[in-house]
C-alpha cells in the first residue's frame, strides 16, 4: 500500500486531492466568468447589429465612455445612497436593534418578533417588490390608510422613487443583521457587562465601551456582507420602480442591465458589471482593514 | 452519522451529479435536421397568432406529408423577446426555422448575421408584388438585401374629434395641408377642451415618443436621421429643428396636455381611455390602434366612437411631396441563417402570408390585394389607414439606434419641459450622440 502511505504522508498532497472537486469548480465557475468578464470589457461584443458578428479587441473604450456618460455618475451616486442608506445604516441599526432589545427577553417574545423580522428575509425578492408595490401604488394600502387621515394619495413610488426602495430593501434584509448580531450579543460574557456594572458603568457607557468592541469582529463581517448583497440588489429595484422614473433610482446593476440587453451593448454592459465587483473588493477590504488595525 | 446515512448522502450527492450533467447536455431528440421538422417561434401571448398559424400548420401538413410543424411560443413581454430568441438563434442546436421577428430587429440582426436573406427566394415569388413598397423597406437590412416577409404594420395619424371642430367652426373633413394649419386648428378649439393637441412627449413613453412624435415630424420635412450612403448619424438639419420647434410651439402656446401627467409613462392611457371619449382631446397624433380601447373587449369600450372621432393623415412641414407624413412598424416572419430547413421555411412562409391565409387579427395588412377586400374594410376607417402605407417610411433601426432612440426622447422631454429651447435641445443632442455612438459616426447636414 505505497500509494496509501505517500497521501498521509503529504499533508500538501492530500489536502490538494481532497480540495480539487472544489478548486476545479470554483475555478470553472467563479474564477472563469470573472476572467471573461474581464477580457469582455475590451470588447465591442454586441447582442446584435455588425458588433455581434464582428467583436474586436476596443481597449479602454468602453471605460473612457463610461466615465464621460451622465447616466453612469447618476447611477454611481444612486448606488452610493442606497448602499449607505439601505446597507451600512438601515439594515445595520435596525438589525442591532432588533438583536439588541430581543436580548434577555422572554423565550415567546423573542421567537415572534424574530419570526416576524425573519419573514421579511425568507420572502424572495421578487414577492417583496410585488407586496410593496401593492402597498405604496397610488391606490395601495398605504394611501387608503392615509386617506382615512385625510391625506391626499401621494405617487409614493414616482414622487420618492429612491427612499421607496432603500426602506423596502431594509424591511427585506435586517433580519439577517438581526441573526448576526443575535449570535454575537449571545456570545457576550455574562461576566464581563456584570463586572463593568459593578464598576459603576450606566447602560450606555456597558454599550458602548463593552459590549460594542466585544462583537466588533461580528459587525464587520455583517457589514461586508450586507455591502456585497445590497451592491447586488436588482430584482427589487427592477420590479418596483424599473430605475425609474428617469434615472432617479438606477442603481449600477440596473444600469448594466439597461446597456446589455436594452441597448444591446454587452461589452460596454459588462465593462460596468466590472467596476461593480471593484466596487465590491475595494469595500471589503477597507471593512477588513479597518478590523485589523485596531486589534 | 452511520454508516448507511453516509452512503445513502453518497449516492444521493452522485445522483444530483448525474442529472446535472445531463441536463447540461440538453435535450437533442425533437428529430431536427432530418428534414421533417419546421420548427417556429413566436412571442406569446398572442392569440390570433396562434389560431392563425394552427391553421396554417394543417394546411401545410397536409401538404407535406412528411413534416410536423412545431409551433414554440416564447412568453415574454415585447423588451425581452428579441433578447430571447436572439439566444436561440446564436446556436445550430437551438436555432428554429422560422421566427417572428419585430421589423425594426431586422437591420440589427442582419448585420449581425442572424437572418438568412430571401431576396432570390421573394423575387421568384408571385405574390411579392402585392406588398406595399414602402413596407418593403422595413425588411430590407444589410447588403440591401430582404431577411422576412411582413405579416402585420402599423402607421400613425392625427385622431381629432369631428364635434369639437364643428362647434368651432372648422370644416370637416378636415385635412391640413401643412404643420402651420394644425396649430391654426390647435389654436382654434384651445378653450373647449382640455387637452387641444396631444402628443407622446416624455422619456417615459420611451420609444413612443421618438416613433409616434418626433420620427413622424421628422420625415415630414426634408432632413433624415441617418444618412444610409455614409452610414452615418445626422445629428444636427433643419427639419431636426423644425420638428422640435413644432413640439415647442405646442407646448408653449399651452395647446399640449397638463405636464403634471402629460409627459408621465400614465399619459397616452389617459388620453385614450378617459379624456378622448369625454371629448377633452382636440387632436392626437397616435397609432393606428387607438380605437381598439373603444372596441367592446378594449379597456374603454365607446362604441358610437366614430361618431366623433375622424382621422387625417399629418401633413409635412410646409406640404412638400408626398403631402403626408407617418411612421411604420409591424412584424415579419423569418428565417434564421442557422435554420436546416430554409427551402421548406420559405414554402411555410409563403403559404402563411398569401392572400387566402394572411389573417393577423385586426392589424394592417402589408399586402395590397387584402387591403381591397371587403371583409378587411368593415373595421372602421382602415381604408384610410391602410392608405398611409403609400407614403409611409420605417426607422432607421441601424447598429446604435436605441442610443439614439433615447438621446432623442431626452429633447423632446427638454423641449416639453421648457428646460431647453429647440436649438439648446439639438446642441444637447448632438453631444450626447457623439459621445454615445462615437463622433466618426456622425454628421452635420
Amino acid at each position: 500500500m505505497a500509494k496509501h502511505k505517500s497521501i498521509n504522508g503529504n499533508p500538501y498532497l492530500r489536502a490538494l486531492i481532497f480540495g480539487s472537486p472544489a478548486i476545479v469548480l470554483l475555478l470553472l465557475f467563479v474564477m472563469g466568468p470573472i476572467i471573461m468578464t474581464i477580457y469582455f470589457s475590451f470588447t465591442n461584443m454586441a447582442l446584435t447589429g455588425e458588433a455581434a458578428n464582428n467583436t474586436q479587441f476596443i481597449g479602454f473604450d468602453n471605460f473612457t465612455r463610461m466615465f464621460n456618460d451622465p447616466s453612469f455618475k447618476t447611477s454611481i451616486i444612486n448606488t452610493l445612497i442606497f448602499l449607505i442608506c439601505s446597507a451600512v445604516i438601515g439594515q445595520q441599526l435596525v438589525g442591532f436593534l432588533v438583536a439588541f432589545l430581543m436580548k434577555k427577553k422572554a423565550k415567546p417574545f423573542r421567537s415572534t418578533i424574530g419570526l416576524l423580522v425573519l419573514a421579511g428575509w425568507i420572502t424572495p425578492e421578487i414577492v417583496v417588490a410585488f407586496v410593496w408595490f401593492a402597498f405604496l401604488s397610488d391606490q395601495g394600502t398605504l394611501n387608503t390608510i392615509l386617506g382615512f387621515a385625510g391625506i391626499e394619495p401621494i405617487a409614493w413610488l414616482l414622487k420618492f422613487p429612491l427612499i421607496s426602495v432603500i426602506f423596502v430593501n431594509i424591511w427585506h434584509g435586517a433580519a439577517f443583521s438581526m441573526l448576526m448580531y443575535q449570535a454575537a450579543l449571545d456570545d457576550v460574557p455574562q461576566e464581563v457587562e456584570e463586572a463593568a456594572k459593578i464598576d459603576g458603568a450606566n447602560a450606555w457607557q456597558r454599550l458602548w465601551r463593552v459590549t460594542l468592541p466585544i462583537i466588533k469582529g461580528a459587525a464587520v463581517t455583517n457589514m461586508v456582507l450586507v455591502t456585497l448583497q445590497t451592491l447586488g440588489v436588482f430584482t427589487l429595484i427592477f420590479a418596483l420602480t424599473g430605475g425609474g422614473p428617469g434615472e432617479k433610482s438606477t442603481t449600477l446593476p440596473l444600469f448594466m442591465y439597461d446597456q446589455a440587453f436594452v441597448n444591446y451593448q454587452l461589452g460596454y454592459g459588462t465593462a460596468i458589471s466590472l467596476v461593480l465587483l471593484l466596487i465590491g473588493i475595494a469595500l471589503s477590504l477597507l471593512y477588513i482593514r479597518f478590523l485589523k488595525t485596531d486589534d | 452519522m452511520s454508516y448507511w446515512s453516509k452512503r445513502i448522502l453518497t449516492l444521493l450527492v452522485l445522483a444530483v451529479v448525474a442529472v446535472a450533467f445531463t441536463g447540461c447536455g440538453g435535450d437533442d431528440n425533437d428529430a431536427k435536421g432530418d428534414g421533417k421538422t419546421l420548427e417556429l417561434v413566436y412571442k406569446a401571448p398572442d392569440d390570433s397568432f396562434a389560431s392563425w398559424m394552427k391553421d396554417v400548420k394543417k394546411q401545410f401538413e397536409s401538404e407535406h406529408e412528411d413534416v410536423t410543424v412545431d409551433i414554440t411560443e416564447i412568453q415574454s413581454n415585447e423588451g425581452d423577446y428579441p433578447n430571447k430568441k436572439i439566444l436561440m438563434m446564436k446556436s445550430e442546436k437551438t436555432a428554429p426555422d422560422i421566427v417572428m421577428e419585430d421589423s425594426y430587429q431586422i437591420k440589427p440582426d442582419s448585420a449581425a448575421g442572424y437572418l438568412e436573406p430571401i431576396t432570390d427566394k421573394v423575387n421568384a415569388w408571385s405574390d411579392w408584388d402585392q406588398f406595399f413598397e414602402p413596407v418593403k423597406d422595413g425588411v430590407t437590412g444589410k447588403g440591401g438585401e430582404i431577411y422576412g416577409v411582413p405579416i402585420s404594420t402599423d402607421v400613425r395619424g392625427l385622431w381629432y374629434n369631428k364635434k369639437v371642430f364643428e362647434e368651432a367652426g372648422i370644416d370637416v373633413p378636415w385635412q391640413p395641408a401643412t404643420w402651420e394649419e394644425v396649430l391654426d386648428a390647435a389654436e382654434k378649439i384651445k378653450n373647449q377642451v382640455e387637452v387641444p393637441f396631444w402628443l407622446n412627449s416624455g422619456k417615459a413613453m420611451g420609444e413612443g415618443t421618438t416613433m409616434q412624435t418626433f420620427l413622424v415630424l421628422l420625415n415630414g420635412t426634408d432632413s433624415k436621421l441617418y444618412d444610409e450612403e455614409k452610414e452615418k448619424w445626422i445629428v444636427k438639419s433643419d427639419g431636426f429643428l423644425k420638428s422640435l420647434e413644432f413640439i415647442d410651439q405646442i407646448y408653449s402656446n399651452d395647446l399640449g396636455a397638463s405636464l403634471s401627467w402629460g409627459i408621465t409613462g400614465q399619459g397616452g392611457a389617459k388620453v385614450s381611455t378617459e379624456l378622448m371619449p369625454a371629448g377633452e382631446v382636440g387632436i392626437a397624433l397616435d397609432g393606428n390602434w387607438v380605437p381598439g380601447n373603444w372596441q367592446e373587449n378594449g379597456n374603454a369600450p365607446w362604441p358610437e366612437w366614430s361618431e366623433s372621432i375622424d382621422l387625417a393623415p399629418m401633413p409635412t412641414a410646409d406640404g412638400q411631396d408626398p403631402g403626408h407624413t407617418t411612421v411604420s412598424g409591424g412584424w415579419t416572419l423569418s428565417i434564421p441563417a442557422k435554420s436546416d430547413n430554409k427551402d421548406l421555411a420559405m414554402e411555410f412562409i409563403k403559404m402563411a402570408t398569401s392572400k387566402e391565409n394572411l389573417r393577423y387579427g385586426s392589424q394592417l395588412t402589408p399586402r395590397k390585394d387584402i387591403a381591397e377586400m371587403d371583409e378587411y374594410n368593415q373595421l372602421t376607417y382602415q381604408d384610410k389607414m391602410t392608405s398611409f402605407l403609400e407614403f409611409t417610411s420605417y426607422r432607421p433601426s441601424y447598429d446604435n439606434y436605441p442610443a439614439v432612440s433615447s438621446n432623442i426622447q431626452s429633447a423632446v422631454e427638454a423641449v416639453t419641459t421648457d428646460n431647453l429651447t429647440p436649438e439648446e435641445a439639438m446642441k444637447q443632442f448632438a453631444k450626447d450622440v457623439k459621445r454615445d455612438v462615437g463622433e466618426e459616426n456622425t454628421k452635420t447636414e
